[in-house]
This record gives structure tokens, sequence and C-alpha cells, in this order.
């Protein structure tokens, strides 16, 4: 039986390489040694995403790098959770996410994703091309904290503002922060539609829904 | 110096009475400013070479875009694909779900493509009315974009690392599409094409990778671009400074850059050979004043300098942007002792 150091550090290596075989395996040898599901998840592979992470935003790794990562790590995530005890889940948060009406590039949001599941915050994913009505319904009931809105297109960057609108008239407003995101969207964007703040990547998203998390509280 | 002239001379390098503008790429942006639907567009070319001619009124560009449905073979492909009212087409089902559907892949009949049909007759009329005075060029997107298209990008990004081979087998089926489409344009009499690879963005894949899966097909698709007689013309997102020297192995007439490279130093490392075109932030002219655009524009032309330069924006003139700011990105050459006295 292999030690829970040697599991958790190869958990980690496994998630950056991008190594979903050997992930699996490891995430197997995990269940074998008695190694808690949910350490496993947190100390090993998540922390293998927090570098993937770190080495993204250093441009070490693009696009592709993060995806079979990402993969990797999801293939030790089913072989783990079955055995996580489910009252160590617990989530700091919970974010509604979505590429807004008329808009179907995912991938950006897709990252975002990742990372804030990978930061310990609970993320209800609408998809991509996703009615305003959704945001808001979703919002009435996951009482979430957070929506993060993603636009890839000029043509579809003014549905954002519209979702910042319904949420005023539907009295929702205050009880959640706004994150956008996506090419077309700046800063000056951000205040003139009125949302709380602008990620300009995946990891601003994070450190943004973590801080308004813990105003919130 | 006509228009044409103007661009002509930059392309050889020289430097023109005054730089030269071209947009590149304001064809959705027209006909969003001309409210006539993007689909309406694709099947009514009277109507699509009309709403770019009322554009020109306005906007004085040395250089347009004559044919804008750049995804055009996606849909001669057989996706499904979105059209919006405005902007570009978007793919929401792919053909390539699996290793095999590659194999099936057949390059369509072009003249047999309804839309293609209606877009190539768009881009003669507006040829045949202002390519005299104007120069004119179609849009096209390249292999790696395609074939991302046809894939779905990120299952085509995870190809890459994984299913390398597939990748490239698509991506040269792509490049035999995409040749059939510089055929079509060649017997057209159009005078060049401009080349897109948004997909090989440097914001999405790395040098290396651009390297092995984008340029490979980009030196491909310009070499016989200018074997049939027709300007090359290149367009790559992203901060695409660390590919730029790579840029000089496919060697096209015109490379242009995203507003994230910084023109002096394109300048430098390719400006001796090819000529670049660029890059006012497009979310300047989407958002800023006319003045702050005519100071971003200015500034274009004062790091770039005046030879063998375009100025333009640094990707689409996005789709509602104002009218007088694109005005402003226009004239600011020609302000020229104003400016930058």
């Amino acid at each position: 039986m292999a030690s829970k150091e040697e599991i958790l550090a190869n958990l980690c290596r496994c998630v950056i390489e991008g190594n979903e075989e050997d992930c699996r395996k490891w995430a197997e040898e995990a269940v074998r040694s008695n190694v808690d599901a949910y350490e496993a998840i947190t100390n090993g592979c998540s922390e293998g995403m927090r570098t993937v992470g770190e080495k993204f935003e250093k441009h070490e790794y693009y696009v592709p790098e993060v995806l079979i990562s990402a993969e990797a790590l999801n293939a030790a995530v089913e072989v783990l959770k079955p055995h996580m005890k489910v009252e160590k889940a617990a989530v700091s948060g919970t974010v509604v996410l979505g590429v807004v009406e008329g808009d179907v590039h995912d991938i950006g949001k897709n990252l975002v994703k990742l990372m804030l599941e990978t930061a310990g915050l609970k993320v209800l994913d609408l998809g991509r091309d996703v009615p305003i009505d959704k945001f808001v319904d979703s919002v009435k009931e996951s009482k979430a904290e957070i929506v993060g809105l993603s636009a890839l297109m000029t043509t579809t960057m003014p549905n954002m503002e519209t979702v910042v609108k319904e949420l005023e008239k539907q009295k929702l407003r205050d009880a959640v922060k706004i994150i956008i995101g996506g090419a077309p969207t700046t800063t000056g964007y951000c205040e003139k539609i009125g949302a709380d703040g602008w990620a300009k990547d995946a990891s601003t998203a994070v450190t943004l829904s973590q801080k308004f998390i813990s105003e919130l509280k | 110096m006509s228009s044409k002239e103007r661009v002509e001379a930059a392309l050889r390098l020289e430097e023109p009475d005054r730089v030269p503008v071209m947009s590149p790429f304001q064809g959705f942006w027209a006909l969003g400013a001309g409210n006539l639907p993007v689909e309406e567009s694709f099947r009514d070319p009277v109507k699509a070479a009309n709403a770019q001619l009322n554009i020109l009124d306005a906007c004085k560009f040395d250089g347009i875009e004559i044919l804008w449905d750049w995804l055009a073979p996606v849909d001669a492909l057989g996706c499904k694909v979105k059209i919006p009212e405005k902007g570009n087409p978007v793919t929401v089902e792919r053909v390539v779900k699996a290793s095999e559907d590659i194999d099936r892949l057949k390059v369509p009949d072009l003249r047999g493509h309804k839309r293609t049909i209606s877009d190539f007759e768009a881009a003669r009329i507006l040829k045949e009315k202002i390519g005299g005075s104007h120069f004119t060029y179609i849009t096209l997107a390249l292999p790696f974009t395609l074939a991302g298209e046809l894939r779905g990008v990120q299952n085509f990004m995870v190809d890459l690392m994984k299913r390398p081979s597939d990748a490239h087998k698509l991506i040269k089926f792509s490049t035999e599409v995409l040749l059939a489409y510089l055929e079509f344009s060649a017997d057209m009499g159009f005078e060049a094409i401009f080349w897109c690879d948004p997909t090989a963005s440097a914001d999405l894949i790395s040098p290396k990778q651009f390297r092995e899966f984008s340029l490979p097909y980009i030196e491909q698709v310009v070499k016989k671009t200018k074997e049939r007689g027709l300007f090359a013309f290149l367009h790559i997102c992203g901060d695409t400074t660390p590919e730029l020297k790579m840029i000089y192995e496919a060697m096209p007439h015109l490379m242009s850059v995203d507003m994230k490279v910084d023109l002096k130093v394109a300048k430098e490392i390719i400006g001796d050979k090819i000529t670049i075109l660029g890059n006012v932030d497009t979310t300047t002219l989407f958002q800023k004043s006319i003045d702050e655009t005519s100071k971003a524009a200015v500034e274009c032309v004062r790091s770039a300098g005046k030879r063998g330069f375009i100025l333009g924006a640094g990707c689409d003139i996005p789709v509602g942007a104002p009218l007088e700011n694109i005005k402003a990105m226009i004239e600011a050459p020609s302000k020229g002792g104003i400016f930058y006295g």
C-alpha cells in the first residue's frame, strides 16, 4: 500500500500533467489505502489544478493543457466521489454561472466553472445561450451569493445588462453579487451596467467570488 | 492617389501620400448599421452589397471587405448553424463527433451551395462597383479555425494533446475545402483573400502548438493563394508577438495584428518584408468617444510609421459601434498636420 503522502503527491502530479489514466489509478489507490476521499480531492487533485491555474496565468499552459488537466481531475473525482463523507464536502458559497442569451462560446465559462469548483464553491452551470429568466429563476431557487455572466460577442454583451436589470426588477439585486467576464467586456462596461465585478480571467473570477462571499457573510 | 493605389503602395512597403485605412472586417458591422438581417444578406446579394455601399458613402475606407461570410464553409460542410439577426453566425452542431467521422467528410461542391453562391455574387457586385477605385478583398477562415468549428473548439483543443494525428487529419481536410474556396475566388477574379485564424489565437494555444497545428497549413494556403495571383493577407487573434517571427515562413503580403500587439514591435520583427495592418482597439471603437477613437488611431500610426502600414481595427469592427467613431478612425491619417505637428 502506498502512503498517503505518496498518493496525494501523485494525484497532484497527474492532474498537472493531464494524465487521465494514471490519475484514475492513483484515485483507486487512494480508495484501497483508505485515504480520505475528500482529502484526496482537496489536497491532491485540487492542489494540482491550482498549479495548472498558475501555469495558465504565466503562459506556461494554454487552453489545451488546462482542458486535459481538467479531464484527469474529473477522472479522479469520479472514482473518489462515492467514497466521500457528505458532511465534509461543505461549500463556502454558490455561484450561478452561464453564457448569456445568443452566445454559444463557452470555453471561458467552462474554465471559470472548473476553477470555482476547485476552490470549493458550488457552481450551478446553466450552460450557454441562457435566457434571462433562467438566471433569475436560478438565483431565486438556489439563494446563490454570486451570479457569473459570460459573453464573447459585442452583440450579446448587452444581454448582461438585461440580466442585471431583471434582477433589480425582481428585487433580487441586493441578495447577489454580479461578476461579468469574456473577451469584449471591460471594467468600464461592468460599471456602466451596474455589475459588481469584472473578471479579466478565470482566476480573477475565483478571487472576486471569494471576496464577495466573505463580504456577504 | 486613389484609395486602391494607396493600399497597393503600402503593400509594396512604400509610403503612400497618407496612411491607407482598411476596416479590416466591416461586413457584419455594416449589415447591422443598415439593419439588414444577416440571414437575408446570405441569400440576397443585391441587398447585401447595397448595405456595404451605403456604409462606404459615409466611411471612406481605402480597402473594404466584399465577402464577410467567412464561416460559409462550415454551413457547406453540413454543420447546423445559428444565424443571428446581427453579427457572426455560430456553429451549434458539429459534424465531427468522433474520430471515424473525419474519414467520412467530403469536399463540398461549392457551386451547389446556395449561401456560398450568394456570398460570391454580392462580392462580385461590390468589386464591379468599387473595385476600380478601392482595394477589395474577401475574408475566409484558415484551416485550423475551420477544423475547430467542425469538431467543436473545446474537443478540438483536447484532440491537439490526446489525438494529434486526428487533429492533423481534420486540419488537412479543412485545408482542401479552403483551397476549393480559393479556386472559386480566383475564377471569380477577386484580388485578395484575408485568411483568418481566430481559433489559433495566442490566447488559446501556445507558440509550439501554433507551429505544429496552424503554421504548416497557413503556409500551404498562402503559397496557393499567391500561385493563383491573389494577395494573401493573414489575421490571427490575441497577442501574437511570440508567433510573429514564424509568419516569415508563410510570407503573406500582409499581417493584421490584434490590439494586444505593439505595432512598433510588429514592425521591427516582420515589417521589413510584410505590410502590417492594425490595430485600433475594438472596445474603443465600440464604447469610447470620438476624440478617444481619434487619439487611438493616431497613436497606431505614430507607433507603426507610415511606410508599409495600413490602419484598421484590431479585429472585427464590433456590431453596433457608432458610425462617428469609425469615421474618426478613417479620418485620423488625413488629419496628419493637426495631430502629428
